[in-house]
């Protein structure tokens, strides 16, 4: 394994500290105990010595530089290691390149000294990663949590110290309809209907879903500060137009007390929610086909099932039949959309009710 | 608890339970140096010899591998003596009494006998006492198998894990801080017990798990309360016995807050906080920890004297606010 060499703490009150000096050039060999770089402090000029010996690499920690303490601002390779996956890309042919990055530490033919120097530009892009040469880093919840939920902690962005993936950064990654196992082609997107019938309602699909939410009070705030009369039901709006994708147009209807009032919206997976909230609150509602969402939330009711029109492929009605306890109801064509597909848009927006700001964000 | 509550300071709560075990059970004797006429080190005996006599209420020369072997005797014989020492650094002198002796003794015998004695120490700094007179030595105890170690932080529990103490077959070690003998708080009236080896949540969190021992308990729940106004909420976990170590009940908030701090006043290396964060690793918890165990104790130097170096060797509130925080908002 590559040593990491980081900026230590060497005075009591130090948060943050500068490299004045690297005393060893990058690609030259040291020995453990050798002076590899001086910091600065208030009081003194300290040198830090090599914690391993091998080859000094990958160094980040600029001259100069306000870091972190514990920053990572170099690596020490051993004969034999590379600083970074990349590097073995341009390993020459015939070696053992194909694995995937974390596997290639250790694993790649006697490395040339050239070969050496031409990882050390990779390895400065993402100092903060949690990188493959150094062993994934993630506590044990995050682990626990990506093994049940069958989601991979590669590639995910880790927020803790030294890039350490943490339990919110997996939540937030399974919050994302596009962090689905199977990646972008799972996305959901119906076959246009070609004959576009009038379905009778016993040839549709009916899924329904049932979501207990508890709304932070910040959530309500940023909803009412979207539009006025915003709520949960613009969530599943924003998620529902996020899970169709960017070109979808979604047939936005809205039922309150005072009658139907709707609006079609171009390109609805490309709205944010201030746009998503505030449509279909005013205006004749117009007639429903290709893909519809009823926010019926305002009636007060348990469930409502919605029989699909001529051309619909699919009709999604919101409902709650009180603050927080939303029902989903999704009828579709069963020729346009598979019972797979609409169960993964139910499941994209319960997770969207789930953790909303990482839908917001 | 029926009976009804009063308050009492921690050392008074401490004599109540003494002059009950006193009063209902003539084998209870206490003894210690200057614990009859002048009261005890720290008052904690006061009047007992005026309301129980000499012979109950016995000054011991100032010897206390003398002292300590008597009471280890006098247990083996069939009284129950409450011994006490005027600092628990003054153990040192009465190792073989409590380790090779007391502890052994049951094991020794093939379980003829038990040794039924009750050792009170006076723990922990802060009292410009210095280095001799000021340490935390209960991880000693809690190394040895054979006896059992007890912490109370509250004049409710220095009384009821005393009297749970007289009524345990096997020596049972006191650790009571100097700094708690003035505190004051509810106490039942009348017998109870407080149960060894059970720890206490002294307050509900869901973020982070503070297990605190000794003075550490006010501390992190003073540290709890200034999180509380940034939103993070601390479970403060009173551990109360260090041997044995009521392992389920930290295990269980963790797996509900996913992240643990440790905080004691005895020296941080080989001490009970890394005894719990094993425990820890090794336990079902692992799983569900969202960073790593952090552990606060104390420096690694004797207490000093100076009152400012005194108080910076030990953990106080800033230093737990500050690694709580951290903990809990996912910077360590």
């Amino acid at each position: 394994m590559p040593v990491e060499v980081i900026l230590p703490k060497v005075d009591m009150d130090m948060a943050t500290g500068r490299i004045s000096r690297w005393l060893v050039a990058e690609g030259s060999p040291v020995k453990k105990g050798e002076g590899l770089f001086e910091i600065e402090t208030d009081k003194a000029a300290m040198e830090i010595e090599a914690p391993a010996d091998g080859v000094l690499a990958a160094v980040t920690g600029r001259e100069g530089d306000e870091l972190p303490i514990g920053a990572r601002v170099a690596l020490i390779l051993v004969e034999g290691e590379l600083s970074d996956g990349k590097a073995a890309q341009i390993a020459p042919a015939g070696t053992a390149v194909d694995a995937a990055p974390q596997r290639v530490v250790g694993t790649v033919a006697p490395v040339t000294a050239p070969l050496l120097a031409a990882s050390l530009p990779a390895a400065q892009e993402r100092p903060q990663a949690a990188s493959a040469e150094t062993g994934l880093r993630a506590t044990p919840l995050a682990r626990k949590i990506a093994r049940d939920r069958a989601i991979a902690l590669e590639g995910l962005q880790g927020s803790g110290p030294r890039g350490r993936i943490q339990a919110a950064d997996v939540e937030a990654a399974l919050a994302l309809p596009q962090a689905q196992s199977a990646g972008p082609d799972q996305k959901f997107t119906p076959e246009p209907c070609e004959t576009a019938p009038a379905l009778p309602s016993a040839e549709a699909i009916r899924l329904g879903i049932r979501i207990a939410t508890a709304p932070s009070e910040a959530l309500l705030e940023m909803l009412q500060g979207a539009c006025v009369g915003a709520g949960l039901a613009d969530i599943v709006l924003l998620a529902c137009a996020r899970a169709l994708g960017p070109d979808a147009s979604l047939t936005v209807i809205r039922e309150t007390p005072e009658g139907t009032t709707g609006a079609l919206v171009e390109q609805a997976g490309l709205a944010g929610l201030r746009h998503l909230a505030g449509s279909g609150r005013s205006g004749e509602a117009p007639a429903r086909s290709g893909m519809t969402l009823v926010d019926a939330s305002a009636l007060g009711l348990a469930d409502m099932t919605l029989p699909l029109e001529p051309g619909e492929r699919l009709v999604l009605a919101v409902t709650a039949a009180r603050e927080g306890m939303l029902a989903l109801t999704l009828s579709v064509d069963p020729k346009a959309v598979t019972l797979q597909e609409a169960a993964r848009l139910l499941h994209a927006v319960e997770r969207a009710l789930e953790a909303p700001f990482a839908l917001l964000a | 608890m029926d009976q009804p509550v009063r308050e009492l300071s921690y050392a008074e709560a401490i004599r109540e339970a003494m002059a009950i075990a006193l009063e209902r059970d003539e084998r209870v004797v206490v003894m210690g140096e200057d614990i009859g006429v002048y009261g005890g080190a720290f008052q904690v005996t006061g009047d007992l010899i005026e309301r129980f006599g000499p012979d109950r209420i016995i000054d011991t020369p100032i010897s206390e591998l003398g002292g300590a072997g008597i009471a280890v005797g006098a247990a083996v014989t069939g009284l129950r003596p409450i011994f006490e020492f005027q600092f628990s650094d003054f153990a040192t002198l009465a190792m073989e009494q409590i380790v090779n002796q007391a502890a052994k003794m049951r094991f020794m015998l093939g379980g003829s006998v038990s040794v039924p004695v009750v050792m009170r120490f006076p723990a922990g700094s802060g009292t410009g006492a210095a280095a001799q007179h000021s340490q935390s030595l209960e991880a000693w105890f809690g190394h040895v198998p054979g006896l059992k170690v007890v912490q109370p932080t509250t004049p409710e529990d220095a009384k009821g894990l005393l009297l749970a103490a007289l009524e345990d077959p096997d020596p049972v070690m006191i650790f009571e801080h100097k700094l708690l003998y003035k505190t004051r708080g509810p106490v039942p009236e009348g017998a109870y017990t407080t149960p060894i080896g059970k720890a206490e949540i002294r307050r509900k969190g869901r973020d982070v798990t503070v297990v605190a021992t000794g003075v550490m308990v006010s501390r992190a729940l003073e540290a709890a309360n200034e999180l509380a106004a940034e939103g993070i909420e601390v479970e403060v976990i009173d551990l109360r016995t260090v041997r044995p170590i009521d392992t389920p009940a930290i295990v269980e908030s963790v797996i509900r807050t996913h992240r643990l701090c440790i905080v004691h006043e005895a020296v941080k290396t080989l001490g009970i906080g890394a005894e719990i964060s094993a425990r820890i690793a090794e336990s079902e918890a692992f799983d569900y920890l969202d960073a790593p165990i952090v552990r606060l104790g104390g420096a690694e130097t004797p207490i000093p004297y100076n009152p400012d170096l005194e108080k910076a060797a030990v953990p106080q509130v800033p230093g737990i606010v500050a690694a709580l925080r951290d903990l809990a908002t996912g910077r360590r």
